[in-house]
């Protein structure tokens, strides 16, 4: 058994999952390697906060030790993962009142211009986004970070998908007011 | 799909996905589980040990209130006789099954509620 855990990250995803779900502590060690990265920046996109990002991702790898074994499905693993993840940012979010009822911050608090070429995108992206009221930000990240569809959106979030909708549209829009250095910059590239 | 979405967000926001480095913050979060697991097992190990206490000295006024409770939980909420009917909703018709019932139904709204308060 021991020797076998040297193969774990050759192994397809779902037999580890197989194998974490009877509570062997280095098949989930091999599974937190795999998707740290995608929940912590999907965190970041959605918190704006790197350090509250990681604790938060934390929170979701804690909740799918808890839970794991509660997985039917292991092929299911990645869709039950990201559920699981918006859901920590969703009770954290209704903890933190004073996010709830966050507005909008006008483009001129934003600080010295929009985007500069020295910072990255990543950074240029959180800050914009931080711009957006929390419902607004979730449904945007959802979209465009996680790929859902503005049903599965509706869905995942109880929410009208006209609200879904609504709230993607001006937030896209909102975030490409603000990032259009790298709008420009784009059309620039096809054009030459 | 691609048609819900501008193009050039949507290619800032893969950009933006950085590959982060993993191994500090996987120790972090398996040290974490274990310090749990831990925990866990002792609170249950203590908690076992009060039990067994408080069942020790109040060994007789238990016994009799777990009579009592049994007692109030299975009396039926509807009388409905000794017919077919009463044989078929006796899983359910009774104070036991009502609570549990009410108790589930109430934890189900408050989830819809919460999820729709926050996000509309």
């Amino acid at each position: 058994m021991q020797g076998a855990q040297h193969h774990y990250p050759d192994c397809p995803e779902a037999m580890i999952v197989s194998i974490a779900r009877t509570g062997d502590r280095a098949a989930f060690a091999d599974l937190v390697r795999r998707q740290q990265s995608y929940i912590r920046n999907l965190m970041r996109r959605c918190c704006g906060d790197v350090t509250l990002a990681d604790d938060l991702t934390q929170q979701v790898f804690m909740q799918v030790w808890l839970k794991l074994s509660g997985l039917k499905k292991a092929e299911a693993f990645r869709g039950w993962l990201k559920r699981l993840a918006i859901s920590i940012w969703l009770q954290h979010v209704r903890k933190n009142d004073a996010l709830r009822g966050a507005s909008e911050v006008g483009e001129d608090e934003i600080g010295d211009g929009p985007v500069s070429e020295t910072t990255s995108v990543a950074m240029d992206l959180d800050r914009a986004l931080s711009t957006l009221s929390t419902p607004v930000r979730l449904c945007v990240v959802l979209s465009y970070q996680v790929g859902m569809s503005h049903g599965e959106i509706a869905e995942l979030t109880n929410t009208p998908l006209g609200t879904v909708k609504s709230h993607i549209m001006r937030g896209t829009q909102r975030l490409k007011d603000i990032l259009s250095a790298y709008a420009s910059g784009a059309s620039k590239e096809q054009m030459s | 799909m691609t048609g819900e979405r501008d193009l050039v967000l949507q290619d800032l926001f893969a950009q933006a996905d950085l590959s982060l480095e993993g191994e500090t913050f996987t120790a972090e979060v398996v040290a974490k589980t274990q310090r749990r697991h831990t925990r866990i097992f002792m609170a249950l190990g203590g908690l076992a040990l009060v039990m067994i206490g408080v069942i020790w000295v109040f060994s007789a006024p238990l016994l009799g209130f777990a009579q009592l409770g049994a007692t109030v939980l299975t009396g039926s909420i509807f009388e409905l006789g000794t017919g077919w009917l009463s044989w078929a909703l006796s899983p359910v018709n009774n104070y036991g099954s009502g609570a549990i019932i009410a108790v589930k139904a109430f934890l189900m709204l408050r989830k819809k509620f919460r999820v729709a308060s926050y996000i509309s």
